[in-house]
């Protein structure tokens, strides 16, 4: 089993609104969802996943109400908040900012002398 | 916004626990069902897959905790946990418990009460739209520093200067006499501008205010009435506006009725208003000071341009007027002190600060009860400090407990403060009610109760930190090694008590010393001699009204016959009258000039506090003749003028002579000359604390006045005579009626009311301080003599003798009391300075009171001491030693 790339601290969280922006899904939802969305290269640990949740719902970035699930059991829905669809926002760009400044180190040629 | 979300979201949580669990539980469950289902799914078999989706899960509990966490529920859930634990821990302690809140709890409430005062008095707004543009306006005599009121003319100069002020309005409180029922009543009543009441942002609720034209002497009289007025006398009669009634022997028309609760507390209790109507002739005096003035500021106007607007007019008025303004100049007040000043604001403030020494005092106690016990629960909070607690978490520990203790002690203050705030309610005499901010209604409102839990917050926060501060810079090793006893000892907790109790003494001769400079003033003030006797003594007011009376000749006879009738009653010894009575009176200041000498400027003519009296007099109140004679009723119209002298005029102008036989000059062009015949003793003015001023009595016979008081000497209670006045008065005339009948015993107490309340409730607060500040030293001593019980039992084993221990903890406690006590005087002499204004013909730093009180606190320390040293010497060496 190759070795997973750990998480940056933070990342889960933007990855998890990215999930919920999309429609309202459940826990075990969302974590088929970044799986599926990264190919399999992102593999969550299945409990850290609640807490991350539970944070966002305490900071009013995401909400949660039941529903029926896919084998008709109750279960808990998250989606996007007015708030979370600012905050994912924000983490995108900075996101991007950050990946090409890193991109950008990392393509460095060795110069000529 | 977050920050709300997140609120919102704790406050959801903590109130819906259980389901916010039970949600929780079955959000889990169902992740791991459908995981399992989804393995199930790729070929794994049930029970293999149930395994693996728990395993990946992973553990449960720890995970839960985590998500509580992610919510902020834990610092909650630690919280109550450190509520109950304390709790617990009171209970178990149930002595230490009760001495600390209730020590609290009186610190408390002292200061509740005391702050209940402040607030409804002090800190609530004045109930009048935009209070801030409300001011009182003075004349000063810019020489003789006398405030005052003022002259006609001036007023109505400000009236037509619209440059500084939206309105002004005069007032004046005279005496009504309401024909009722058909009998006359006095009835406290205010004459005023028609903008008075638009000054003070007040509509009449029934009917209209005054109009313009109504303020003329020409114009057809009308009335306002009070709301509770209209009540007891009219029965609320709707259509009372347009109803006329007989006030002061004229018809006059009620045209409106004020709103419910309407007062000013400068003017007392006003049932009846109606407007000032100056005569053409009186509007132009600008000699006579006799009208108080109210006025509201423009909007924008500053108080200090204001101000300084009226001194710059004064100043142009002086060169315009030498005669009558030379010398005199203006002085504005803003309402909310006028009526601070009145209503003994100051005093108010002063006990205010005194009653914070005591709740200090009471805080610095409890945090010498939780060092104590902090220090010997110093092995408990290293075993927990060993087993994994943090620091922070103790800490806040030990100051819940703390909180908790004080809230409880909050919530207990607020019944002693309720007592409180009853006893200062019944301490001020009824009379003296109305001339109070607020009717002197005293609230416990919510404002106090948020007062009290705040400082209970407070002082709790505060004095938890020092003892719970010692705790968390506990030593594991050190402290788990050292046997409890030995580690009591640590100097450490030692030295803080030892400030602590220094810190309450220093204190405690604060409050004692200023509750002694207070009681000293009040032992002065009743046994002061006011210049006449006041046993026996009843006064009641009259006030002549009606056009007959215009002519002095009807007043001089009424009274002539009115004092006949009330000397014919029983149990009247003698009966007399005059204008200004002891302790009633501000009196009628006039300039004079004496004859036979250069007369100085109209500015630096002295002034004399002018009274009219009918013979018979002097006896009546028991004021001694010290030279010539007093009057007879030979002294009438048409014979010469005379006039007799207190003292301090006689000193002031004849220090060497004998003023007998003299002659002053007085009123216009001081044209009017009296012959002075006798010399009395001096007697109190106004009040206690006022000098006694110069004074001429003139007959009234020569001088007839309308409005005087008649004096009788009597063995009957004020109540049970006063109908029999108003009977012997109606007798004379059955339009006339007696007010305000009081024996001069009263109207004295009313006047020192504020000095009594003050003195009374500081001596309370010193006796509770003193007891306080004992307690500490007792207390910090015990404890020592526990902690040193073993080096105790060395030295005797050595060879010391018991009264050697004895002096050695008494010695140390005196220390201890000594450094307390210096730091005290030294901040007492800082802090009495700013007192004098309560004290009563007592320095600031009377070297008495300031001995004898150190004096006390020495002896009560030592006492403090005594158990603690008894206990110190009668130690078994034994035992002490065995102990270990």
């Amino acid at each position: 089993m190759s070795k997973q790339p750990d998480l940056l601290q933070g990342t889960l969280d933007m990855l998890i609104l990215k999930s919920v922006s999309l429609e309202a899904m459940h826990g075990y939802g969302i974590l088929l969802r970044i799986q599926q969305l990264s190919e399999g290269r992102l593999l969550i640990q299945q409990g850290s996943l609640y807490p991350a949740l539970y944070r966002l719902e305490h900071r009013g970035l995401i909400k949660a109400d039941w529903g029926e699930s896919e084998n008709n059991r109750k279960a808990k829905y998250y989606r996007l908040t007015a708030e979370g669809r600012r905050q994912l926002k924000a983490e995108t760009d900075n996101w991007k900012r950050l990946s090409d400044g890193v991109l950008g180190v990392l393509k460095a040629l060795p110069e000529k002398s | 916004m977050s920050l709300w979300a997140r609120c919102s979201s704790l406050v959801h949580d903590a109130f819906s626990r259980r389901r916010m669990e039970r949600d929780m539980d079955a959000e889990l469950r169902h992740h791991l069902s459908i995981y399992t289902e989804d393995l199930v799914r790729r070929g794994i078999p049930r029970e293999q897959a149930e395994r693996q989706a728990r395993i990946e899960f992973g553990n449960l509990e720890p995970l839960k905790e985590e998500c509580r966490q992610a919510r902020g529920l834990r610092l909650l859930d630690e919280t109550t946990q450190d509520l109950r634990y304390a709790v617990r821990m009171l209970r178990k302690s149930p002595g230490f418990a009760a001495i600390a809140v209730l020590t609290l709890a009186l610190g408390i409430g002292a200061n509740t009460s005391i702050f209940s005062v402040v607030n409804t008095w002090i800190l609530k707004p004045l109930p009048y739209p935009n209070p801030d543009q409300l001011v009182t306006i003075f004349e000063i005599d810019t020489r003789q520093k006398l405030a005052g009121s003022v002259a006609a003319a001036d007023l109505y100069d400000w009236r037509s200067d619209r440059e500084v002020f939206d309105a002004v309005s005069a007032w004046q409180t005279p005496l009504f006499t309401l024909m009722h029922e058909d009998q006359p009543e006095q009835v406290n009543g205010a004459r005023v501008n028609p903008e008075f009441f638009r000054i003070l942002g007040i509509a009449p609720r029934i009917g209209r205010g005054f109009l313009p034209e109504e303020d003329s002497p020409n114009a057809a009289p009308v009335a306002i009435l009070s709301h509770e007025f209209w009540q007891s006398h009219f029965g609320g009669d709707p259509g009372i506006a347009g109803k006329a009634f007989e006030i002061d022997g004229r018809k006059v028309t009620v045209v409106g009725i004020l709103p419910p609760n309407f007062h000013l507390s400068l003017l007392g209790r006003v049932n009846i208003y109606m407007p000032l109507s100056l005569t053409g002739e009186e509007r132009a005096n600008r000699r006579s000071r006799y009208l108080d003035a109210i006025a509201r500021l423009k909007p924008g106007v500053s108080f200090a341009r204001a101000d300084l607007y009226l001194k710059t007019t004064a100043r142009r008025l002086e060169t315009a007027y030498p005669a009558s303004n030379a010398g005199r100049s203006v002085e504005l007040h803003t309402l909310r002190d006028e009526i601070g000043r009145q209503g003994g604001s100051q005093q108010a403030l002063i006990v205010f600060w005194l009653v914070g020494c005591v709740l200090l005092i009471a805080c610095g106690n409890v945090a010498n009860l939780v060092v104590g016990r902090a220090v010997s629960r110093q092995k408990e909070m290293a075993v927990r400090l060993a087993i994994g607690a943090g620091r922070g978490r103790l800490l806040r520990q030990l100051l819940i407990e703390n909180l908790v203790l004080f809230l409880m002690a909050g919530a207990l203050s607020v019944l002693f403060a309720t007592w409180g705030v009853h006893w200062i309610a019944q301490a001020i005499p009824a009379e003296v009610h109305q001339y109070l901010p607020n009717a002197g209604v005293l609230e416990v409102d919510l404002n106090t109760l948020l007062y009290t839990f705040g400082i209970a917050l407070v002082t709790g926060l505060a004095f938890g930190f020092a003892p719970a501060f010692r705790c968390w810079a506990v030593d594991v090793n050190h402290g788990l090694k050292e046997t409890t006893s030995r580690a009591s000892a640590g100097s450490g907790g030692t030295r803080l008590k030892n400030c602590l109790t220094v810190f309450e003494v220093a204190l405690a001769m604060v409050v004692l010393v200023t509750a002694g400079l207070l009681a000293k003033g009040l032992v002065r003030m009743y046994s002061n001699d006011p210049g006449f006797q006041p046993d026996g003594v009843v006064a009641a007011q009259i006030s002549l009204s009606g056009a007959k009376y215009q002519d002095p000749r009807r007043v001089e006879a009424f009274y002539a016959q009115a004092l006949e009738q009330v000397r014919l009653l029983p149990g009247v010894t003698s009966a007399a009258a005059g204008v200004l009575i002891p302790y009633s009176d501000t009196g009628n200041n006039l300039r004079y000039a004496v004859d036979g000498r250069p007369t100085p400027a109209p500015a630096d003519l002295p002034y004399v506090r002018f009274d009219i009296v009918s013979p018979g007099y002097f006896n009546a109140l028991g004021i001694a003749l010290l030279g010539g004679r007093s009057f007879s009723d030979q002294d009438q119209a048409g014979s010469l003028p005379v006039a007799v002298i207190n003292q301090a005029m006689a000193r002031r102008q004849w220090p060497a002579e004998d003023p007998v036989g003299k002659r002053i000059r007085y009123g216009a062009k001081l044209g009017n000359v009296l012959t002075i015949v006798g010399v009395v003793r001096d007697t109190k003015g106004q009040n206690d604390t006022d000098t006694i001023q110069p004074q001429a009595y003139v007959p009234y016979r020569q001088l007839p006045a309308r409005s005087m008081r008649i004096v009788l000497r009597t063995n009957q209670r004020s109540e049970d005579i006063a109908s029999q006045i108003r009977h012997a008065v109606m007798a004379v005339d059955k339009g006339q009626s007696v007010a305000n009948v009081q024996s001069l015993q009263q109207i004295m107490a009313q006047v020192r009311s504020r000095h009594v309340i003050v003195g009374q409730i500081t001596i309370f607060f010193a006796g509770l301080s003193l007891f306080l500040a004992a307690l500490g030293i007792y207390g910090v001593m015990a404890y020592s003599v526990t902690a040193r019980n073993q080096e105790f039992g060395i030295r005797l084993a050595l060879g010391a003798a018991r009264s050697d221990l004895a002096s050695l903890v008494v010695g140390q406690g005196l220390k201890l009391a000594i450094a307390g006590l210096t730091i005290g005087l030294a901040a007492a002499l800082a802090v009495t300075r700013l007192m004098t204004s309560i004290l009563y013909q007592v320095s600031p730093n009377d070297a008495a009171t300031f001995t004898l009180i150190s004096g006390l606190l020495l002896a009560v320390a030592a006492l403090a001491c005594y158990l603690p040293a008894r206990r110190a010497s009668n130690v078994d060496p034994n035992r002490a030693l065995r102990y270990e």
